[in-house]
């Protein structure tokens, strides 16, 4: 009688098995993961052109939607669908329609009348991007810019990017990430990512009050302590730690955390000697890593950043080609029923 | 409901089943009036002014719902007491308590003079309030528990709603038992629950939504059952979601406290898994919790433990659109009760001994009245339903106004072709 256990992931998908949304890395098979790596691979080296824009979003017209504050995120975002050459619209929500009183719905199909192509949306509900995926304009390609404590994937897989570039491939990898999992949306999807890449282990390290419950359904391994957490480890990645954490119960201080779990050049030498550092940023130096780390000879950190933007570059065009494939599809699809409907 | 001088009716050929009297026969039900005046051998000088033609169907005792949000006054966009009793009808309810959060609250008698008196009017089922127990169930205040009473509220309840401590909590029960009306308490935490929306299990995690630990509702359990101990209050737990919670209530009830309780129609059906993909319908309170869970639940259910009751509870669809957190929490049932009830019958979920009695006899004896039966004398509370026939849940056939209907397209079976309230014909299919 149960209605449907669809997972997340089957509304980013089109009738071809292709990327029309990208909403989430749980679900997504190998194939795409690698794929969104590979055209990410390839739009690197239009980067580092001096005329960076390639045509691919020609006519476009991308919105970013932030329910939520982001500088960085937002304009790694922007400067993606620049260099596809997009038109973009970023929508100051905060100061517009949803604070007179519309709804999120509302706002949605105004800006869907607009012509628009694709949301790059980023909203404080886990399920937002998904809902407006799957219920408000289906029509338009949805990326999911983070929404709530569900799913960042863009994150996820520009991280997967960079580990990648620096590592090879992801098989003999044991993978170690550090502090809020519990809120973390960055977490959940780096951890599906790497599962289905093929990493050998993935472990979430912190203390049981950021760590979810039932965290091992999702196929990592908790540990409390960074020496056991970080034996072995090849690809570290630190979360950062928001300040309100030390409210409302879940952590005693900074400066505990900082002992217990801040990632310095001696809880660094627990892990392998070739581990790189990572950080999804911004961070916090001194709350959950050395400047000594952050900005050492292990840390990645930097080119994370760089990596942003042929990553979300790769997303939108994959998912804008998807999203495309399946109007004409249907276009197709309304025009056969059409022809067959008339006297011969 | 007014009824002809000389209203005799007679239902023949069904399997009639009553759980209290431990009838399961082939009979005839002879009825006159609001009474049913006998089964089996038809009395001298009846006549018959309609027969129901009841033959390869069950006859049941009028099904009781201990727990429904009609949605008025208050919530005109949502449901109305015409439009969702109707719905009650067609799915072979008779007797019905409603929800006292309503706006305004069922803390006055004159709220609930005002539903007692729409719900005559629209003469489709029995309708009983709850009053709320806290003065505008804003958990501070002592409600008028005597003059809710005197109005026929027949439990006292805060729902859903905190109470701001223990302390308010205890002098509400003990103020009660002094009045003498039975409490109906659904255990919540509001610190553990958090801003949670959904079980807290391995789905939330993967959601990333806030889970609802159970120890939520067990901790306020345990603290429930000391007060009502103390108390002596009469106590009834509505809608409990975990398995331990059940086995504590068992375990109090076998130590000699006089508590019993109920589940949730869609707790049975249910759980935490179903809310992959982010389904806002999924959005209950209290929440769906794991597949053992809801095994645990039905055991209950087929030990005679617990009553089922409906916890409808309609929203037009704006309520639904909206990321999973922000919808609002609640489904439709009403209009989908009687089938989805045999559905699970037929899945061997539920004995079909202890469906019929987990909405007939042990609601009845939980309001402690007169009700549920079907032996001569009794009121005529009586259901006619196919229990194998096929059904399609169909959105344009819904009665109530409720759109959160969560089994809409979906295949089930038990379909009710005739509702009596008080020897009243209050549904009858074409």
């Amino acid at each position: 009688m149960t209605s449907k256990s669809a997972s997340p992931s089957a509304v980013q998908l089109n009738e071809q098995g292709r990327l029309k949304h990208f909403l989430t890395t749980e679900g997504l098979s190998r194939e795409i993961l690698t794929e969104i790596l590979d055209t990410a691979d390839s739009f690197i080296s239009t980067q580092e052109r001096s005329v960076k824009t390639v045509p691919l979003l020609r006519g476009k017209t991308v919105v970013n939607l932030f329910f939520e504050n982001s500088t960085r995120t937002r304009s790694t975002f922007e400067l993606a669908a620049k260099r596809l050459s997009a038109d973009i619209l970023n929508l100051d929500i905060a100061r517009s329609a949803t604070s007179k009183g519309e709804t999120l719905m509302d706002t949605l199909w105004n800006l869907q009348s607009m012509y628009s192509d694709m949301f790059v949306v980023r909203h404080a509900d886990s399920g937002a991007a998904h809902f407006i995926a799957e219920h408000v304009t289906p029509n338009v390609a949805v990326i999911n810019a983070g929404d709530g404590r569900h799913a960042h994937p863009t994150q996820a897989m520009l991280d997967m990017l960079t580990i990648r570039r620096e590592k090879g491939q992801f098989e003999n990898l044991t993978v170690a990430i550090i502090g809020d999992i519990l809120h973390s949306r960055v977490a959940r999807s780096q951890i599906y990512a790497l599962k289905t890449l093929g990493a050998a282990e993935v472990r979430v390290i912190g203390p049981n009050t950021l760590l979810p419950n039932d965290i091992e359904a999702l196929g990592v391994k908790p540990y409390n302590n960074m020496k056991q957490g970080l034996k072995g480890v090849d690809v570290i990645v630190t979360l950062r730690l928001q300040k309100e954490r030390m409210q409302n119960a879940l952590l005693p201080s900074e400066s505990e955390f900082y002992r217990m779990y801040g990632l310095n050049t001696d809880k660094l030498a627990y892990a392998n000697p070739d581990a790189i550092v990572m950080h999804p940023g911004p961070i916090n130096r001194g709350v959950e890593i050395e400047s000594a780390v952050a900005d050492g000879p292990q840390s990645v950190i930097l080119k994370q950043v760089s990596n942003g933007i042929p990553l979300r570059m790769a997303v939108m065009a994959m998912a804008m080609s998807g999203q495309t494939q399946e109007q004409q599809a249907q276009e197709q699809q309304a025009q056969d029923e059409q022809n067959s409907g008339e006297p011969a | 409901m007014k009824l002809h001088p000389q209203h005799r009716i007679q239902i023949l050929g069904g399997t009639v089943i009553d759980p209290q009297s431990g009838l399961h026969a082939v009979k005839d039900v002879f009825i006159e009036n609001d009474t049913i005046v006998a089964i089996g051998t038809k009395p001298q000088d009846f006549q018959v002014e309609k027969t129901i033609d009841a033959s390869g169907q069950l006859v049941l005792p009028g099904f009781i719902d201990l727990c429904a949000f009609l949605a008025e006054p208050g919530f005109a966009q949502k449901g109305s007491i015409a439009s969702e009793t109707r719905a009650a009808a067609h799915n072979g309810i008779t007797t019905l308590c409603c929800a006292p959060d309503t706006k305004p609250v069922i803390d006055s008698s004159a709220v609930a003079n005002l539903i007692k008196d729409r719900a005559q009017q629209a003469g489709n089922v029995r309708v009983l309030p709850l009053g709320a127990l806290s003065a505008g169930l804003e958990g501070e205040q002592l409600s008028n528990m005597n003059g809710l009473k005197e109005a026929g509220c027949v439990a006292l309840t805060n729902m859903d709603a905190p109470m701001r401590d223990s302390r308010v909590v205890m002098q509400c029960y003990h103020y009660a038992a002094g009045v003498g009306v039975p409490v109906m308490i659904t255990p919540l935490d509001k610190a553990l629950a958090d801003v949670g929306c959904m079980h807290q299990g391995p789905t939330s995690t993967k959601l990333g939504l806030a889970g609802i630990p159970e120890s939520a509702e067990t901790v306020a359990l345990a603290q429930h059952l000391l007060l009502i101990e103390q108390t002596g209050v009469k106590a009834h737990f509505n809608r409990i979601s975990s398995g331990r919670a059940l086995a504590m209530i068992t375990d109090a009830k076998a130590k000699g406290l006089n508590v019993t309780a109920d589940v949730a129609l869609g707790n049975l059906c249910f759980i935490d898994e179903d809310i992959l993909g982010f389904d806002s319908a999924m959005h209950v309170v209290p929440p769906y919790r794991s597949e053992a869970d809801r095994q645990a639940l039905l055991a209950g259910v087929n030990a005679g433990e617990l009553a089922i009751c409906s916890n409808h509870r309609p929203h037009e669809i704006a309520a639904k659109m909206a990321p999973f957190a922000a919808s609002e929490a609640g489904i439709s049932v009403l209009d989908s009760f009687a089938a989805v009830l045999m559905n699970l019958v037929k899945r061997g979920d539920l004995t079909l001994e202890a469906a019929v009695k987990a909405v007939t006899q042990t609601p009845a004896a939980i309001l402690d009245r007169e009700l549920g039966s079907l032996r001569v004398g009794a009121l005529a509370d009586v259901v006619v339903i196919s229990a194998e026939q096929d059904v399609v849940v169909e959105k344009a056939a819904l009665q109530s106004k409720g759109t959160n209907n969560p089994w809409i397209g979906q295949a089930l079976n038990g379909k009710v072709s005739a509702t009596l309230c008080a020897g009243h014909v209050v549904f009858e299919a074409e």
